[in-house]
């Protein structure tokens, strides 16, 4: 990647977080350059989801700060930049699939939101549950509904949970070529390393709230023996850490 | 009867705190109600109205107490139904009944020479309104609606003299009292343990019901300001969401929505309807219109109570919160209810304040109620629910979470607007016109500021949303 003279797109320095008397993040600390597709991996309760949810200003950190593209996650230029979809997303139940879609291209002050809307509907194949009560959808139904939520405003920072989770294969394929084809520097957390190896081309893995390796996915797979699955190097570098 | 399995629904959806508190304040309630022996006249305003109170809300919001994990789990084991429908049953008696016998009971002192007819006839009422939520949930709103006027109207109907009401209790006729709410008793409990134990059958029929589930009318919001798109959603529509969020009140959520400008057509109607009532028109006594301001009052702040609870329930911390600063939104989006609240109520207080250029001082302290206190009360009970409380919706017709004794707490931001109302009221009753007025505006102000104060602490509401997420709030 060429080197670039715009601030990072995401920066965490030295996060810590606490949930009462447990310790979620320890002085946390990564950046990803504009443009920069890059995986977030961990065991379960390495603090993933709660990365995410400082980076997005959902969550305040104790201690550390956070930038997306120069600015604090709150301010209303970095929440221009951002979307995020969280694992489990779940969109307003008693609006329909349009009514969500419109209502949040209307709060992001997205320019022509219908047609956007219509494209989106087409693209996620959701034409024939437009006027669908959220509350009445399948859940793989749901969650392409929440892609387009996140996407709608065609952010330059994307923050993915899980985002293949209750897609059919089909969809799965769609939701990879859109998301490749955006401009956006993306963070994806994921458990799955199929995920990761389609979607990123960098790591950064986390347990016990801090980084414990970071590199590309050549690197990572370079650490394996030879015709060693990368899934099993991961597991292999997790444990050790654990 | 499996006593293990009743052991386990109940404590499923009730913490044991929440049990033992709700026992205490009813044999409270009890001893209170046998030890002052009051027998006042107010019995016969207070017992019909809160009777046909909760006619109406076990069918317009209680549902049925049942879990997303009883639908997973329970429901699929290999349980008699009659056991499972039992044990549904008592956790519907502990959601309504409990709180039922909590509030009549102190009525009980006004029918110490009908004492075995009254016991009779509660005991069969508590059972009814324990029926209604599991016959009702699963009808359309305006069958529910009409069947809640229906025994609303059945109930009030004592004020016209007529014998044959659950509620005749009140107005000396026990025994006609009793052979009606016997006879209810007889119907709706057969049809509730018929309802209980099918219930799994018909949760998945609902779920899988894909037609109902079509909006008719998209809203649009195509071409709207982002300001413009809130005001569309939280001030132009109302969101009355059905779980108390106190104790009992019924387990499962519903949420009903409809455009301001309907809402405020019915409560005009209404409006026309207090003032025809309470104006020069009627002459009524002035007893009567001091009670039946009162229960109104009263009415009106548990009123708040549902336009509360859903308010950041169905909120979605990762679509509204993340389109500006989540301050920002959520100061937006109260400031725009309360405002709808304002407008909803606004007809019932101009007709209060009509009452009050006429001479009724006690209407002006109900108007200042209906357009300041509650509308602020609104505010403060979201910040106090979130921060002791907070549950997010994610599926239709299931508790949320267990009933706990945290969510009597939220209901302590009503009690000194009860107080004072009750005060001024009393201090009206007095004959002390200026003092009871001071004392309203002193409430409306005290209120009013609080909510503001409130709104505009950036800690304290980013303190907030660090709460709900924390609390699981995606």
């Amino acid at each position: 990647m060429e080197k670039s003279f715009l601030p990072p797109s995401v920066e965490l320095n030295n996060i810590s977080k606490n949930y009462g008397d447990v310790q979620a993040l320890k002085g946390l600390t990564f950046k990803l350059e504009p443009g920069e597709r890059c995986a977030l991996l961990g065991p379960n309760g390495a603090g993933k989801t709660t990365t995410l949810k400082i980076l997005v200003g959902l969550l305040s950190p104790n201690s550390g700060y956070v930038k997306i593209g120069g600015y604090a996650p709150q301010s209303q230029e970095a929440r221009r930049m951002m979307g995020y979809l969280p694992d489990d997303a779940s969109p307003y139940r008693s609006f329909s699939v349009r009514e969500n879609m419109e209502y949040i291209g209307a709060l992001r002050g997205v320019d022509n939101v219908s047609e956007k809307v219509d494209r989106l509907l087409d693209s996620l194949q959701l034409r024939e549950y437009e006027k669908a009560k959220v509350g009445r959808l399948s859940r793989g139904n749901v969650q392409k509904l929440a892609m387009a939520l996140a996407i709608i405003h065609d952010p330059s920072v994307l923050f993915l949970d899980e985002p293949l989770n209750y897609l059919d294969i089909p969809t799965q394929e769609t939701v990879i070529d859109i998301l490749k084809g955006l401009k956006a520097t993306l963070l994806v957390s994921t458990h799955i390393m199929e995920v990761a190896t389609r979607l990123t081309e960098r790591v950064v893995m986390i347990s016990h709230g801090s980084v414990v390796w970071t590199g590309t996915l050549g690197e990572l797979k370079n650490l394996g023996k030879e015709g060693e699955p990368i899934e099993r190097v991961v597991a292999r570098m997790l444990t050790d850490v654990i | 009867m499996s006593y293990k399995l009743l052991k386990f629904v109940i404590l499923s959806r009730f913490s044991k705190q929440l049990l033992g508190v709700m026992l205490v304040l009813m044999v409270y309630a009890l001893f209170v109600s046998f030890e002052t022996g009051s027998s006042s006249g107010i019995y016969y305003y207070y017992g019909p109205a809160f009777l046909a109170f909760f006619m109406i809300l076990p069918i317009m919001s209680g549902g049925i107490a049942v879990l997303k994990s009883d639908r997973d789990f329970l429901f699929t084991l290999p349980l008699k139904r009659t056991d499972l429908a039992f044990s549904l049953f008592v956790v519907q008696l502990l959601s309504f009944g409990l709180i039922l016998i909590y509030v009549l009971a102190y009525s009980f002192s006004s029918l110490r020479s009908v004492l075995i007819l009254a016991l009779v006839d509660f005991i069969s009422l508590t059972l009814v309104i324990t029926s209604l939520g599991p016959i009702t949930y699963s009808l359309k709103t305006p069958i529910r609606v009409l069947l809640a006027a229906v025994l609303a109207a059945w109930s009030l109907s004592v004020f016209l003299g007529f014998p044959f009401s659950p509620a005749a209790i009140y107005s000396g006729h026990a025994v006609y009292a009793v052979i009606s709410s016997v006879a209810l008793a007889c119907v709706t409990v057969p049809l509730a343990f018929r309802s209980l134990s099918r219930v799994d059958l018909d949760l998945m029929k609902t779920f899988t019901r894909f037609s109902s589930g079509q909006v008719k009318h998209v809203r649009r919001f195509s071409g709207m300001s982002p300001n413009s798109a809130i005001l569309a959603e939280n001030f132009f529509v109302v969101e009355i969401s059905g779980r108390m969020n106190s104790m009992g009140g019924g387990g499962s959520y519903r949420s009903g929505r409809f455009k301001l400008y309907k809402g405020v057509i019915v409560t005009a109607v209404l409006a026309a309807l207090y003032y025809y009532a309470f104006g020069f028109k009627l002459s009524l006594p002035l007893h009567s219109q001091e009670i039946a301001l009162f229960i109104l009052s009263i009415y009106s702040i548990i009123l708040v109570m549902f336009f509360t609870m859903g308010i950041l329930g169905n909120e979605r911390l990762w679509l509204g919160f993340m389109t500006r600063s989540p301050i920002k939104y959520l100061r937006a989006i109260l400031v725009a209810k309360s405002l709808s609240m304002a407008v909803l109520l606004s007809p019932l207080a101009i007709a209060s304040f009509l009452l009050a250029v006429h001479g009724n001082e006690q209407a002006l302290n109900f108007g200042l109620l209906l357009l300041v206190v509650i509308p602020s009360l609104m505010i403060i009970v979201v910040y106090i629910s979130a921060f002791l409380n907070p549950f997010q919706i994610k599926e239709d017709l299931m508790m949320p979470g267990q009933l706990n004794l945290k969510q009597m707490i939220s209901l302590l931001p009503a009690l000194p607007a009860w107080v004072l109302v009750a005060f001024s009221f009393g201090v009206l009753e007095a004959g002390f016109v200026t003092l009871a007025l001071i004392v309203t505006i002193l409430t409306a102000v005290i209120i009013g500021a609080v909510a503001v104060a409130l709104l505009y602490n950036k800690s304290l509401g980013m303190r907030l949303i660090d709460r709900l997420v924390e609390a699981g709030f995606v």
